[in-house]
C-alpha cells in the first residue's frame, strides 16, 4: 500500500473531498502527509476559506438592470418576432 | 397587444428581463454577452410559448432557457489553456512538491476577518475573472445553483475526475491571485 503522496496529489485529494468520499487509503495518506507538510496544511486551511468565500459570493444574484432605452428596443425586437 | 397564453412581450421585458440579466451576469460577468443571451432567451421563449406549461412558473421556465444558452456558450468557448500546475509544484523527477515561493501560507484567516466584506468580494470577483471562462462557469454552477457534480459534468461535457482537477487548478490560481492582492 503506497501511502506516500506528493503535494500535488494531496492537494488534489483535498479538493476532491468536496465532491466525493475518499477511499480509506486516500484518507490515511492525506492525514499522514498533512502531519509532515506545512505547505499542504496551509493549503487545506486556505482552500476551506476560499470555498466559504465562494459560497458567500454566489449566495445572491448581483443586481443588474436594462436601461429604459434598452427595454424599449427589446420590446420592439420581440414584437417583430410575433 | 399580442399575447399568447396571457403572456405578452411587454410582460416578459418588464417583469423578467432584469432578473434574467442579473442571473446571466452572476454566471458570466460579461455585460454585453449577458444582454445578448437574455435577448436570445426572450426571443426563443416567445417562439415556443406553446410548449410552456402553466404548471411551472414563467420565471423558472425562462431561467431554464437562459441557462441552456449559457451552457451552450461555455461549451463553444475556447477551452485551450496552459495547465498551471507546473508553476505550483516541482515537476522535476516527478517529485510533485510545492515550489518554495508557493508553499507559504497566505494566512488568509488573519487577513480576512470578515469574508463577506464588500472589498473582499470585489477582490474575489477580480480573481474569478482571471480564470478560463469555462472554469468560472463550473464554479458558478456549483456555488450559485448548487448543482450536483454529476449534473455539472453533463452540462460541461467533462468526466468527474476532470471536474476535481479543474476545481483543484482553479483553487490554486484563486489562492495565488488573492495572496498577491493581500500580501
Amino acid at each position: 500500500m503506497d501511502l506516500m503522496k506528493t503535494c500535488e496529489e494531496v492537494t488534489l485529494l483535498i479538493e476532491s473531498e468536496n465532491y466525493k468520499v475518499l477511499s480509506r487509503q486516500d484518507r490515511l495518506a492525506t492525514k499522514i502527509h498533512l502531519m509532515m507538510c506545512k505547505g499542504c496544511k496551509n493549503y487545506k486551511k486556505d482552500s476551506k476559506l476560499i470555498h466559504e468565500m465562494l459560497q458567500v459570493k454566489f449566495k445572491d444574484l448581483s443586481s443588474y438592470e436594462f436601461s429604459l432605452e434598452e427595454k424599449v428596443a427589446l420590446r420592439d425586437k420581440l414584437s417583430k418576432e410575433l | 397587444m399580442n399575447t399568447t397564453k396571457g403572456i405578452s412581450h411587454t410582460d416578459l421585458v418588464e417583469n423578467h428581463s432584469d432578473y434574467l440579466l442579473s442571473f446571466a451576469m452572476t454566471k458570466l460577468n460579461d455585460l454585453d454577452l449577458a444582454k445578448d443571451l437574455v435577448q436570445d432567451t426572450l426571443v426563443s421563449a416567445l417562439t415556443k410559448l406553446d410548449t410552456f406549461e402553466k404548471r411551472s412558473k414563467l420565471r423558472t421556465w425562462l431561467t431554464s432557457i437562459l441557462n441552456r444558452k449559457i451552457i451552450d456558450h461555455w461549451r463553444k468557448a475556447e477551452t485551450r489553456y496552459t495547465d498551471p500546475i507546473s508553476s505550483f509544484f516541482d515537476q522535476d523527477e516527478k517529485k510533485g512538491h510545492w515550489l518554495m515561493e508557493k508553499s507559504t501560507s497566505g494566512n488568509f484567516e488573519t487577513i480576512v476577518d470578515d469574508i463577506s466584506k464588500q472589498e473582499t468580494m470585489t477582490e474575489l470577483s477580480d480573481c474569478l475573472d482571471t480564470l478560463p471562462a469555462k472554469w468560472r462557469g463550473i464554479i458558478a454552477s456549483k456555488f450559485l445553483e448548487e448543482k450536483e457534480s454529476e449534473q455539472i459534468c453533463n452540462d460541461f461535457d467533462i468526466t468527474s475526475s476532470n471536474l476535481w482537477v479543474i476545481m483543484h487548478r482553479a483553487k490554486l490560481l484563486l489562492r495565488d491571485c488573492l495572496k498577491n492582492k493581500w500580501i
